[in-house]
């Protein structure tokens, strides 16, 4: 549900920027059914000891990347209209100029102001994870599934992030990447919190 | 009252004949005051475009007798002494009030649902009006038409899309460039087409055009045109990295563009997007490079194919149009007309040559 709020959060920021308001349009769909699938049980759990309300780094910790996720989320909305767009175009449809979509090139920048945005609040978020576990005797990080599967949503987004600094990659695979990116990490996100003791 | 139009349009006749009844406008302040000094209007515009000439006219005269007269003031003021068949179309109200609805919409234009014949009429009217031609009737009358023009092109699709090849390349343009302020564009070959579209990407902001043809004084005609700069045809490739939309229309019998040749020159691009537009037949531009990523391939089909389907749009946007058009000249005449007053409405005349003599 968080991640739901915090994309909503994102977007609603955004949308004060005029050029990238289109976005609302396709991601509130997809706000709504992740707000759906969010009320499932066993989904969220509460927090009997405070240990998130009490501990200002934690608290921050867990915003910061759930912020994040709502960014990627947001990269993926801008990434399907991208290829919605170019499928037109390549098409030679009469829809390719009829949509309401805005050209391809904008779509593909935001997405990548998106991208931007969102590996550096995750970088941030996961930086405060020493200053919380530094206390934790025995944790071995590499036994803790969360711990590496955020270890790798953060290398694959820096890979991403890496390629398009260097060799400008972009268009239609980065497109796909985004997307394939967001649908791994909001398919897994909840399986590997139960596979964690720490985020448990 | 009547409210009466006398005109000839592109409908009736051919610019053979249309152009013997244009009018400059320095000329309307005579023709207009004779028309009142005659007694024939107490109220008049005069619209002269390359596609019509028509006098909207309010008089006190019977409508017959005043389509009569004032298709007769036409043809002695432009001395015309050619025969008439049905070149000059009159029509009292309604019908001169749905006609001029139609013509400011668009519904009566060489192309359905262009815009300019608004900006035409606007002007024809407030020429008038500062010469004092017109009055209270022709005030409302226009005034009325110019908003149902409004309305129609707000809410309705009469207007939407483009339907010439240049203006359908502009909206691609526009579909997949962030803005097309500052793209560099190359024209290959020369070909009016190729000129206009050029033409249109420039007028929507962009920045450069390079041309280059086998015959580079051709290229240089071109490319002083279009204020642009002449390549010679032997180095545009080198200029391709920084290009963003290319013009194909030469009169070569193979692919200037073929996909080997295309794939090795969009390698430094990285991701930039590309628009190929080819206008030439045989095609320039091998299709297949529309497969490539990033490189977007129109050819005249599928440029003509888009205007057309415009225009089928726009044709079923007519009906639509048609019915708010009798509602509201219902609603004007009314007006002009209160309950308690005879009408003056008079029927739909259309000229015969033998009525006129």
């Amino acid at each position: 549900m968080f991640v739901d709020w915090s994309a909503v959060g994102v977007y609603l920021v955004l949308g004060l920027i005029p050029k990238i308001r289109f976005l609302g349009a396709f991601a509130s769909p997809i706000f709504f059914f992740l707000g759906i699938y969010a009320l499932m049980p066993g989904l969220d759990h509460h927090d009997p000891d405070g240990e998130i309300t009490k501990n200002w780094a934690v608290s921050l910790h867990a915003v910061l990347i759930l912020v994040s996720y709502g960014s990627f989320g947001l990269c993926a909305v801008a990434s399907c209209m991208y290829l919605i767009q170019e499928r037109h175009l390549k098409k030679h449809n009469i829809s390719a100029i009829l949509s309401v979509l805005p050209p391809i090139q904008r779509l593909e920048a935001v997405a990548g102001k998106l991208l931007i945005g969102g590996l550096v609040l995750l970088t941030l978020g996961l930086a405060l994870a020493p200053l919380i576990v530094k206390d934790k005797e025995n944790l071995v990080f590499y036994e803790d599934a969360k711990i590496l599967w955020s270890m790798l949503v953060w290398a694959a987004y820096a890979v991403i992030v890496a390629a398009r600094w260097k060799w400008l990659f972009g268009g239609k695979r980065l497109a796909w990447c985004l997307i394939a990116g967001f649908i791994f990490l909001i398919l897994t996100f909840s399986a590997t919190n139960m596979m964690s003791d720490l985020h448990r | 009252m009547s409210i009466i139009v006398v005109g000839i349009s592109h409908h009736s006749s051919s610019v053979s004949v249309r152009e013997r009844f244009a009018f400059a406008e320095s000329e309307i302040d005579d023709v207009l005051r004779s028309l009142t000094d005659r007694g024939l209007a107490q109220e008049s515009v005069l619209l002269s475009t390359c596609n019509r000439v028509e006098l909207y006219v309010s008089t006190r005269l019977p409508a017959t007798e005043a389509l009569h007269a004032i298709k007769q003031f036409l043809i002695e003021n432009r001395q015309y002494q050619d025969v008439i068949q049905d070149e000059i179309y009159c029509h009292a109200n309604p019908s001169s009030v749905e006609h001029l609805f139609r013509v400011a919409s668009g519904l009566d234009s060489l192309v359905l649902g262009e815009t300019e014949i608004l900006g035409q009429l606007k002007k024809a009217y407030h020429l008038a009006m500062e010469m004092k031609f017109t009055g209270g009737r022709l005030n409302k009358v226009f005034q009325k038409a110019f908003n149902v023009a409004k309305y129609i092109r707000s809410n309705t699709g009469i207007q939407r899309g483009s339907t010439s090849v240049g203006s359908v390349a502009v909206e691609l343009a526009d579909k997949i460039f962030d803005g097309l302020k500052g793209r560099r564009v190359m024209v290959i070959g020369a070909g009016d087409t190729s000129e206009k579209t050029a033409r249109s990407l420039l007028s929507r902001g962009a920045s450069e055009v390079a041309v280059t043809n086998r015959s580079y004084e051709r290229a240089e005609e071109l490319a002083g045109n279009l204020n642009g700069r002449a390549v010679p045809f032997q180095e545009w490739e080198a200029e391709f990295e920084e290009l963003d939309i290319v013009i194909s229309s030469t009169s070569a019998p193979t692919y200037v563009l073929d996909r080997a040749r295309v794939e090795k020159l969009i390698r430094p691009r990285k991701s930039r997007p590309l628009l190929l537009i080819d206008i030439a037949v045989p095609r320039d531009i091998d299709p297949e490079i529309n497969e490539l990523d990033n490189v977007y391939v129109y050819n005249i089909d599928h440029l003509q194919s888009i205007a057309q389907d415009y225009l089928e749009q726009r044709q079923k946007e007519i009906d639509t149009c048609e019915a708010f058009i009798k509602e509201k000249v219902e609603e004007v005449l009314g007006s002009l007309n209160p309950p308690g007053h005879a009408a003056k409405d008079g029927p739909m005349i259309q000229a015969d040559a033998r009525e006129a003599g």
